[in-house]
């Protein structure tokens, strides 16, 4: 410790500038731009690499994607914990799988193929084909949704409600969940339709006044991006399904 | 979601326009803006957390006394000035939550995550400023939601802040558990989901838009501890989510996730089954512990800052204070299980536990000592944020001492429930996040107003601040280990806390001491407001980046174009500048060709531009 602080005192009086004076760098232990973007190899001055040089690895919806579904994976993996302390107890039971679960499990399956079909007319350029399977993606969404409200309505035939064993109360409750954040990703579909429209009206506005198409193609990295972040969403949300499945059914 | 709103954050940018009174300070795209809102609704939930605090010590000092001011004033809760015991339950659940998760967590990451990350990495605004609006209009609605809890039929919830079940999953088991504890847990929720739009948006932010030059190895380490907070938050806040949601069920569904069977309430048996009322313990201290540190991580960034600042050195051991909060960060997932070493749980788990949670006291214990060695040979000036950044560390030290003493299972047995953990984590966790919060806001109020706060009136606020909490807090170690319980009405029928009650005096009086000095706070921030000297940019001589800006900012930040970064942020005192500061817009070259300047003892700062005029002279 003696030492720490001794470095500490040196460093405090660092402002006599007699005994300083040959070192133009900075004091020891501190760190430098030797990680910054380049700035350590203009002979040490640190510089910033150049305005606009560091450009992010991700774009910013990319990033606060990953972090969603970080977010996400807790919130689904304290359920987990709860859900294997609780088949624990004396009341877990055997339940049947309502049939209307495997019609809303393929339709977003499918779901999830026909978002890529999207995903790669919008890549090379095929705009109204893209918005066709983006809108067939978000039918298959509302389908999904609409099936597990079926299954919910057939396991409520049975007899079966939220309250009536402790397996039935995780069914009906990551069922409602998982299904919110369908309904979430379909809201934000919207949005990234309403963006590929915007494209087609740039794109027709550029072909208008003759050519230029190329360039307002090239502005359709945003689009592009924007649907590629959606499909990242909802393969997570169809994984995620298929997951809880096992967890929820399987005993 | 965060994809749609990617467009709208570019388009914001291409536009800074002026602005609709409305879109100006309600419904604002600003991340200033929205700093100051949390800001100060979180101030206003602090007096309001604060009061009812200071009604708790009231009846522990002198129980069953009869106020009749309050008994006019609030003649339901207060029959004939006396406290009813039920009250007293809302008043410490309410006392917990508010100050917990409405003051210190909304002030110390949504006002100053909001208000410092753009700033001080040389942006223009958030990554997403739409999500950053949605969540401070979640926060406040949650607010209201619980405040109005104190308004409905039953009042308030009395079950603790922790909310544990059975009580808290039954209707009608006790006042305030109805209706009240209802609009509990969906204000909580509210909360919760404010606050992970928030952190996507430190978060992504942080990573992505720096200024060109600014590494993270450069960054400020107030920045460095907001962004492990929101990391922190988001990974953790989720789970008690899931659990909240659960407790609502349970409550209003008739599941059993947490009600085990043979319940009796009312006379008649209820038909859960199985439920285990330890998961939700679990769940809850999984975000539960967490969150304490969520509080204490960016009131240690800031006060690094702030001391560095003010003691005109570089902060010491820059590496290992971030890789400390790191460690703290990733340990505080580990530990949860110390708050239920009495819950019956396996012995060589609590001794794991007990592992991880001494194990804490390393990176803390690094931070400290890098302070102190910050502090050492540094020219200090004592501004008021400056003494309360010391006044950080002392209760920091304090309240860490009292949590190696509460950490290991056979003394924890012994201590569960009483005043000495009370004690423990008044110092530890509230004590010194709200002085990180108070010398955070000292230090930046003139960024945020383009005014400076009255420094009397500052090291007054400071001085009976910091005796205060110690009067109050400090006995109730002793009340502790006297045996006197956590969450009692009144002291009064147990004999064998006859002998502490004058220790209840003192901490009472102490308490009220603190509360009423934080009025010249109050007195010192508005009329500074208004009326306080104006600043100019940088009055402390600061190194960061948000100093180059106006005081007030405008909206977009920066008037002379994103700012570019040379240096680290704590370029305090370096030999052979002419200045005892170094901005970390300031290229090399500048400081070289000025180099001379200072053997002819121009060593002398001066106050506001000279740094960035520095840089036009090379």
């Amino acid at each position: 410790m003696s030492t720490l602080l001794g470095e500490a005192v040196k460093r405090g009086r660092a402002g006599s500038p007699v005994k300083e004076l040959g070192r133009k760098t900075r004091p020891a232990l501190r760190p430098n731009g030797r990680n910054g973007s380049g700035g350590g190899s203009n002979g040490g001055m640190g510089g910033p690499g150049g305005a606009g040089a560091r450009a992010p690895i991700l774009s910013n919806g990319r990033v606060g994607l990953w972090f969603l579904l970080g977010s996400i994976t807790m919130l689904f993996g304290g359920f987990t914990s709860t859900v294997l302390v609780r088949r624990l107890a004396d009341d877990w039971s055997v339940m049947p799988i309502p049939s209307m679960v495997w019609a809303s499990t393929a339709a977003l399956i499918l779901s999830s193929i026909t978002a890529e079909v999207a995903r790669r007319q919008l890549r090379s350029g095929r705009i109204e084909g893209a918005l066709n399977w983006i809108s067939v993606t978000a039918v298959g969404g509302l389908l999904f949704v609409a099936g597990q409200w079926m299954a919910w309505q057939q396991l409520l035939g049975q007899g079966i409600m939220i309250q009536s064993s402790a397996r039935s109360g995780f069914v009906y409750l990551l069922m409602a969940v998982h299904a919110l954040h369908v309904i979430g990703g379909i809201v934000g579909l919207t949005l990234v339709y309403r963006k590929v429209t915007r494209l087609r009206g740039a794109v027709a506005m550029a072909a208008a006044n003759g050519g230029g198409v190329p360039l307002a193609l090239a502005g359709g990295r945003g689009a592009i991006e924007s649907l590629s972040n959606f499909n990242t969403y909802w393969h997570f949300m169809g994984g995620l399904w298929i997951y809880l499945l096992i967890l929820l059914f399987v005993s | 979601m965060s994809t749609a709103v990617a467009g709208v954050a570019q388009a914001h940018e291409a536009v800074h326009h002026e602005e609709s009174f409305i879109r100006k300070y309600i419904f604002s795209f600003d991340h200033k803006t929205i700093g100051i809102q949390f800001l100060f609704t979180s101030l206003f939930m602090g007096i309001i957390g604060g009061t009812l605090a200071l009604l708790i010590r009231l009846q522990l000092a002198w129980p069953g006394r009869a106020w009749p001011i309050l008994g006019a004033l609030m003649p339901n809760a207060f029959p004939n000035g006396i406290m009813r015991p039920d009250i007293y339950y809302s008043l410490v659940t309410m006392h917990g939550t508010i100050m917990v998760f409405f003051v210190f967590t909304t002030a110390l990451v949504g006002g100053f995550a909001n208000f410092l990350i753009p700033l001080q990495i040389g942006a223009r605004d958030m990554a997403f400023p739409l999500l950053n609006m949605l969540s401070y209009w979640l926060y406040l609605p949650a607010s209201i939601i619980m405040l109005s809890s104190f308004f409905v039929d039953g009042g308030a919830p009395g079950t603790g802040w922790t909310a544990y079940p059975p009580l808290s999953a039954l209707q009608g088991a006790a006042p305030g558990t109805g209706l009240g504890q209802t609009l509990w847990l969906v204000a909580l929720f509210l909360m919760m989901v404010s606050f992970l739009l928030g952190s996507l948006n430190y978060i992504t932010t942080t990573l992505n838009m720096r200024a060109p030059g600014l590494s993270m190895s450069r960054l400020p380490l107030s920045v460095w501890a907001l962004v492990v907070t929101a990391t922190v938050s988001l990974l953790s806040f989720p789970v008690l989510l899931g659990a909240a949601v659960m407790l609502l069920a349970d409550r209003h569904l008739g599941t059993s996730f947490y009600l085990p069977a043979g319940i009796v309430l009312g006379g008649r048996e209820l038909l859960h089954t199985g439920g285990d009322p330890l998961l939700w313990q679990h769940l809850f201290w999984f975000l539960g512990h967490p969150e304490v540190y969520i509080l204490i991580l960016p009131a240690m960034g800031m006060v690094s800052e702030v001391m560095a600042t003010h003691a005109r050195k570089p902060i010491f051991g820059y590496r290992f204070m971030v890789g400390s909060m790191l460690a703290i960060a990733l340990l505080s997932f580990l530990v949860w299980g110390h708050h239920m070493f009495t819950s019956g749980m396996h012995p060589l788990l609590g001794t794991a536990f007990m592992a991880t949670t001494l194990v804490i006291a390393i990176p803390s214990a690094i931070k400290a000592f890098n302070w102190l060695a910050t502090l050492w040979g540094g020219k200090i000036r004592f501004t008021p944020p400056m003494l309360f950044a010391i006044g950080f560390v002392s209760m920091f030290v304090t309240g860490g001492l009292t949590g190696l003493v509460a950490g290991s299972p056979p003394i924890s047995i012994y201590f569960h429930d009483t005043y000495f953990i009370v004690a423990h984590f008044h110092f530890v966790m509230a004590s010194a996040a709200l002085f990180g919060l108070l010398a955070a806001v000292y230090h930046w109020f003139p960024k945020m107003f383009g005014r400076m706060m009255n420094e009397r009136l500052g090291r007054w606020h400071f001085w009976f601040t910091f005796l205060g909490i110690y009067g109050t807090f400090f006995p109730m170690h002793f009340m502790g280990t006297a045996g006197m319980m956590r969450r009692i009405y009144s002291p009064e029928p147990y004999a064998f806390l006859a002998d502490i009650q004058p220790l209840n005096v003192i901490s009472t009086v102490s308490a009220l001491v603190l509360g009423f000095s934080q009025v010249l706070f109050l007195i010192n921030l508005f009329y500074s407001l208004f009326r306080g000297p104006k600043a100019d940019r940088n009055p402390w001589q600061a190194t960061t980046l948000e100093w180059l800006a106006p005081s007030p900012a405008p909206h977009g930040n920066w008037d002379e174009g994103i700012p570019e970064v040379y240096r680290w942020p704590y370029d305090y005192s370096v030999p052979g500048a002419s200045q005892d500061y170094i901005p970390q817009h300031v290229p090399d070259v500048a400081v070289e060709a000025e180099a001379p300047q200072s053997v002819s003892g121009n060593g002398v700062a001066e106050a506001g531009d000279s740094a960035s005029e520095g840089e036009g002279e090379s």
